[in-house]
């Protein structure tokens, strides 16, 4: 049976087909955007395991207690000499602002990688426009889109960090990271804004050598074991990535049911309106079942005509409803990308692909018992209603 | 076409139990013209449905292009109607969704012919019996006589060797429906397939060789 048959028989009923193919719409449009959330959020967290690099970060207590516990530069003297430690690096990671810049996203932030950094792991995204920090760079600085969007920033432009100008060489790659935020300075020059107004638990430590410590290990090494000896032994809050990327992706799968929970309620909805239009269907074509069948058609000719119709009006609706959510998702993404703020939904291709398939998949399995239950038609009993 | 004793009792131990065809025995040879009439009630329909192949005997045979209707799967039951036996209708019963060449293409997809030698069969078909220049046209843009046309031609695509007509005239005039009576007379004629016309027109039955009169479920004549 070819599609334009099909679609005339829909046609016939426009309205009735209208409103099965929107209820369809709906849940996709549902799930399209709800998926788009739960992408994004994947997305995120795959940004945020790309900077996971293996190594342990370990970050200055809110206040270091009286024996120095806590302390920075003296914490990184010990963990170099534990087993599996192949290196320690500072960084500063400051604030940019104390207050809300009003945005919804990551905070923005000031980093500041030594060269050493550098030399253990990629801990800085790419560039997508102008270049990178050099060794020699004095007051130039790279800044995150989000950060550029907001300020109104770009190549060129100037940002004052603590009454000190730095002089943007370069965008950063979108990699909806907490570099998309931020500014990244050279390490002395981040180095330098440390004793002037930071947070206070900066304040505290007189000898700090950086605001966190990148803690490189051996390959083979527990990272699990040495954050807890680094934690236990110098006071110092340090994560096992390893723990760090199990716990993000156990968050991601339970947002994951909770949104896809949501829309596939809204979707067996429209999927009922499915079973509904079908058996009304089959009601209304008994006569014309029976004279398919009386002229050669099986029970299979028959199951497949209205599994057939099912699905083009599941397929009619999933195609709008994946229509009308990139609608949606375009305005929302739009209006936040204006404003700086975190593009709330992706889109993806396996997002439309597997909208699309579960609305004709849901649509088939709806329509399988109005279809089986023409496909089983008597032929005398359709044919006798002809008279 | 052999029936032997043929029994159809419908609803069977219900009290609307209904014995629609009594005991009825005929043999109708391949390429005759045969007439079937009756009152309303008489077994008609019951008896066009058996041969058919949409309804099984209660008790005895019917066997149509050899099958015995009676104890063939629904398979085959299927492959006979598909293939050896074509319907004309009285109400025509186009579908109305699709337009007079798909409607005459339908039983040769049915029966596993490929879509261009369905599609060319039914054209010529359709141009045979003067509808050429109305291939796209859907049932509800043509007059009665066209659309019986149409039914005929669907019934006639895949070659059957038997033609079922029920009341083929009944919904149109006389003119209309002579034109289509001459119309089966041809088809006996010049293609020699079995016709069983199933009425109470004598307009119709007077122009069949055979005529089996029904009454009660019982050959009466």
């Amino acid at each position: 049976m070819s599609v334009g048959p099909v679609l005339r028989n829909l046609r016939s009923r426009a309205v009735r087909t209208s409103l099965t193919a929107a209820g369809i719409a709906i849940g996709i449009l549902a799930l399209v955007v709800v998926g788009g959330l739960a992408e994004r959020l994947h997305t995120i967290v795959a940004g945020s395991s790309s900077l996971n690099t293996g190594a342990i970060f370990a970050f200055a207590p809110l206040a270091d207690d009286a024996s120095g516990r806590g302390n920075l530069a003296r914490s990184a003297a010990m963990i170099r000499q534990f087993r599996g430690v192949r290196g320690v690096v500072p960084e500063v990671i400051l604030p940019y602002s104390t207050g809300n810049d009003g945005r919804f996203g990551p905070p923005a932030l000031i980093f500041g990688f030594p060269p050493a950094a550098r030399a253990y792991a990629s801990r800085t995204p790419a560039i997508a426009r102008g270049r990178d920090l050099r060794p020699d760079d004095d007051r130039a600085a790279v800044i995150g889109p989000d950060f550029a969007t907001v300020r109104g920033a770009g190549i060129g432009s100037t940002i004052a960090l603590e009454g000190n100008s730095f002089h943007v060489v370069g965008v950063i790659e979108r990699s909806f990271t907490i570099f998309d935020a931020a500014i990244v300075v050279p390490y002395a020059a981040a180095h330098a804004l440390l004793g002037q107004e930071v947070p206070p638990f900066v304040n505290r430590l007189p000898d700090v050598a950086g605001t966190a410590l990148m803690v490189v290990v051996a390959p083979g090494a527990d990272t699990g074991l040495l954050a807890r000896k680094i934690s236990l032994e110098t006071g110092l809050n340090a994560s096992d990535p390893k723990t760090s990327t199990a716990n993000l992706n156990a968050a991601t799968a339970v947002f994951d049911g909770i949104i896809f929970g949501a829309a596939l309620v809204a979707l067996v909805v429209g999927a009922f309106s499915i079973v509904n239009t079908m058996t009304i269907a089959v009601t209304e074509r008994t006569r014309e079942i029976g004279i398919r069948k009386a002229i050669g058609a099986g029970d299979g000719d028959i199951l497949r005509e209205f599994l057939i119709e099912a699905v083009t009006i599941g397929g009619l609706g999933g195609a709008a409803g994946i229509v009308a959510g990139a609608i949606v998702i375009a305005f929302v993404n739009a209006h936040n990308a204006g404003t700086g703020n975190l593009e709330l939904f992706a889109l993806t291709p396996r997002l439309v692909a597997g909208a699309f398939a579960f609305a004709l998949v849901l649509s088939a399995v709806a329509g399988l018992v109005p279809a089986f239950s023409a496909a089983r038609l008597d032929p005398t009993e359709a044919l006798r209603r002809l008279t | 076409m052999d029936v032997r004793d043929l029994i159809k009792v419908h609803a069977p131990g219900s009290p609307t139990e209904v014995r629609a065809l009594d005991a009825i025995s005929f043999t109708i040879e391949r390429g005759a013209y045969v007439a079937v009439v009756g009152e309303s009630g008489s077994g008609k329909t019951s008896l066009m449905h058996v041969l058919g192949g949409l309804d099984r005997p209660s008790a005895g045979h019917a066997f149509v292009d050899g099958v015995d209707l009676g104890s063939a799967s629904r398979a085959e039951l299927k492959r006979l109607r598909a293939q050896r036996i074509g319907f004309v209708f009285q109400g025509f019963n186009l579908i109305p969704s699709l337009d007079a060449l798909e409607n005459v293409m339908l039983p040769a997809r049915y029966a596993g012919v490929a879509l261009a030698t369905a599609r060319s069969r039914a054209r010529t078909l359709l141009a045979e019996l003067g509808l050429g220049e109305r291939l796209h046209h859907r049932p509800q843009q043509l007059s009665g006589g066209q659309q019986q046309r149409v039914a005929i031609a669907r019934a006639l695509v895949n070659e059957p060797a038997l033609v079922l007509a029920d009341e083929p005239t009944g919904e149109l005039d006389a003119r209309t429906g002579a034109t289509i009576l001459d119309l089966f007379d041809r088809i006996n004629r010049e293609r020699g397939q079995t016709l069983v016309v199933v009425t109470h027109s004598e307009a119709v039955w007077s122009r069949a060789q055979r005529v089996i009169r029904l009454a009660d479920g019982r050959i009466v004549a």
